[in-house]
């Protein structure tokens, strides 16, 4: 599938050069990708989104002027509660921007600095995107989705070791490779949705494939990072079986 | 029933004697087999004497059982203050149960007089089973909401003498009644005035040494604020005469560069200083200068008081607030209180890491405003549970309020909502105020 381009810059001029050093990437490199949108109004972008509920999968080069009214930032908010698969690039003039908010709160694939070699951005930019596309492009990826706070958290399904409910009311704790998040969710909600997991106690649900050993007298499942969990008789032979196929 | 039934059957009397042994021991976590052994040699005995006087019986089994735990009691204080408590608990439970259900007993059976005892009647047994149940129940269901509330050692050194002083109380006045031969609606009032006088004189002092600390610490933390407010203005005069000096040096600066000094040494000798006023003005003007934006003072002097703390241990600060907050969406104080703590904890953390590094964003959005405290830290984490405990810190109490203070804060405020998480090898604590919404 083509990869749907938006362009915004409120700075007509910067935004033609924008569009032109774009174009003339995706042309020189046969990239399989498209500037759907090029305008100096977020607002076109709305529209269009608005009237094209199905498309998903596209970058957006939003520009943020930290002294107006933080349109752009509003706009990734927006497009990111739409498409958790969206990539949202920043084209910034300021130096003191506040980059790890942004990375937060709309997962900010990366930023381009105005008049710092943009064309070289650009490129690496896109030829990075190019070769994800060519990697993953139609695999599917395994996704595990949550919000944590205000923002929507995605970990790699299979690093995930294990979610325990928390000692805070209807909160769980998922714990993972190198991660750990505390959330909002019904652990019986998150069993439903992703039958992968395994609950092998009420306040238990396991990701077998992360499991480096159990041991069967003492009743405990070993996961990496020092972490483990006990589990009740009558798993064990559950158990068993999963460590056959192994 | 049996505190006033003497008359019954030796069957229900071992029962008895079994279950409030058993409450005591698994309520008091008595692991001990010495407890349970004892219990059962002494049962002979023990029915023996309650089915003579439920007084005697209840001053014995005490003395009995401590002296069964005296000894472990000598080892851990703690363990000896919580067996005491179930044990007296339990007493009073089945105390006011006990009289309560042979009120009911005695209005549905309307027995003759003089046979109100005799346990010869349809139905009776099945009820005084059933008593025991509600016994059992309430026990364990009384005992389970105890443990939710958390009371400080202060709140139960008021509970704890008052239950010992109703309980003997009752078994006092019970005693009197029955040698004077009117139990019936008597005690049962008796019992009722003595446990409405003695909850109510204790949820007050309770509620009042509650609020008193409340008061003191709200006090003391805005003494603190304001003492540092003076401070923090200072601060922030400085860090605008740097960014003027900064202003000023750099416009200087390209004015010699427009000069073009003809002398190779001395065109690198500008060049090395444009580096170094660039590094230096930039870590040191441009780190905090989102502080502008944070335009409540209270927060401002603690985010400032609290940087500059982290900062002299060495620790490497990024400091972000995008919008200006000029209102918090929550109780002021109880966010200072929180966010106090946080820092506190991460600070403390960050400074024992390697990387010594701290991350402190505030974001403000039109629904909620979010501030991200995340820091490095050494070794493993203790478990996530753990650590609400006890808190980050395992320096003892003095340091003030713990992670299980921020848990009492936080379910006092609904719009509150605090979440942790380890990502890119830092630990994140995540606390959102939800604004409210306007219909």
């Amino acid at each position: 599938m083509t990869l749907p381009i938006f362009i915004c810059d409120d700075d007509e001029r910067i935004l033609n050069q924008y569009q032109r050093i774009i174009q003339n990437t995706i042309m020189i490199n046969a990239y399989d990708m498209e500037v759907l949108v090029a305008t100096t109004d977020v607002q076109d972008i709305r529209d269009y989104l608005h009237q094209h509920p199905q498309l998903t999968d596209a970058l957006f080069c939003l520009d943020i002027d930290l002294h107006s009214e933080l349109t752009g930032i509003d706009v990734a908010v927006e497009i990111r509660h739409r498409d958790l698969d969206a990539q949202i690039v920043f084209i910034t003039s300021h130096q003191e921007l506040a980059y790890e908010t942004l990375k937060r709160r709309v997962a900010a694939l990366d930023f381009i600095r105005k008049g710092d070699d943009d064309k070289a951005q650009i490129q690496s930019l896109l030829a990075e995107l190019d070769a994800n596309i060519r990697r993953d492009g139609h695999s599917e990826h395994h996704y595990f989705e949550f919000q944590v706070g205000s923002r929507e958290v995605r970990v790699d399904f299979d690093a995930i070791y294990y979610i325990e409910t928390a000692a805070r009311p209807h909160k769980v704790v998922l714990y993972g490779e190198a991660f750990m998040y505390e959330f909002y969710a019904k652990l019986s909600d998150i069993a439903d949705t992703y039958p992968d997991l395994m609950r092998v106690k009420k306040s238990y649900l396991i990701n077998p494939k992360q499991i480096l050993s159990i041991d069967f007298k003492q009743r405990v499942i070993q996961f990496p990072e020092e972490l483990s969990c006990t589990f009740p008789l009558t798993m064990s032979r559950q158990l068993r079986q999963l460590n056959l196929t192994h | 029933m049996v505190v006033v039934s003497p008359g019954m059957g030796i069957f229900q009397e071992t029962l008895y004697y079994l279950i409030i042994s058993a409450l005591v021991g698994y309520l008091g976590h008595i692991h001990s087999r010495s407890y349970y052994i004892g219990i059962a040699l002494v049962m002979p005995v023990m029915v023996v004497i309650s089915i003579l006087d439920m007084l005697v019986f209840i001053i014995s089994f005490s003395v009995f059982f401590a002296l069964l735990r005296f000894r472990h009691w000598r080892a851990n204080v703690g363990q000896r203050n919580w067996e005491l408590f179930v044990f007296v608990l339990v007493l009073l439970i089945n105390i006011v149960v006990s009289s309560v259900w042979s009120e009911i007993e005695l209005f549905i059976f309307k027995p003759e007089f003089n046979t109100a005892y005799t346990a010869s009647m349809d139905g009776e047994w099945l009820f005084s089973l059933i008593g025991y149940g509600i016994v059992i129940l309430a026990t364990l269901g009384i005992s389970k909401w105890l443990s939710k509330i958390r009371f400080t050692q202060r709140e139960l050194n008021i509970i704890f003498p008052q239950m010992v002083y109703v309980v003997i109380m009752m078994l006092f006045v019970i005693e009197f009644l029955r040698l004077r031969r009117s139990q019936g609606v008597y005690e049962f009032l008796v019992v009722a005035f003595l446990l409405t006088q003695a909850a109510y004189s204790t949820t007050r002092a309770i509620a009042t040494l509650r609020k008193d600390k409340q008061e003191a610490e709200i006090t003391s933390v805005k003494q603190q604020l304001e003492s540092m407010s003076i401070y923090t203005k200072q601060l922030e005069q400085s860090y605008d005469q740097m960014r003027q000096f900064r202003h000023d040096f750099k416009n200087l600066l390209l004015a010699i560069d427009a000069g073009k000094p003809e002398d190779d040494k001395q065109a690198q000798y500008l060049a090395a200083l444009h580096d170094y006023s660039d590094q230096a003005l930039a870590q040191n003007v441009l780190r905090f200068s989102d502080l502008t934006r944070v335009q409540v003072p209270t927060l401002k002097t603690l985010i400032v008081t609290k940087l500059t703390l982290a900062q002299q241990q060495g620790i490497h600060i990024h400091f972000e607030c995008l919008n200006s907050i000029t209102q918090l969406a929550s109780d002021e104080i109880t966010v200072i209180r929180i966010v106090g703590i946080l820092l506190d904890n991460a600070i403390e953390a960050s400074a024992d890491s390697i990387h010594k590094q701290m991350k402190v964003l505030l974001i403000d959005s039109d629904h909620d405003q979010e501030l991200i405290i995340e820091n490095s830290y050494a070794g493993q984490l203790p478990p996530v549970a753990q650590m609400r405990k006890q808190g980050f810190s395992t320096k003892g109490e003095n340091r003030g309020f713990g992670l299980a203070n921020v848990e009492t804060l936080l379910d006092q405020h609904a719009e509150l909502a605090l979440t942790n998480y380890i990502a890119a090898e830092l630990y994140g604590a995540s606390l959102v105020l939800t604004k409210e919404v306007l219909a």
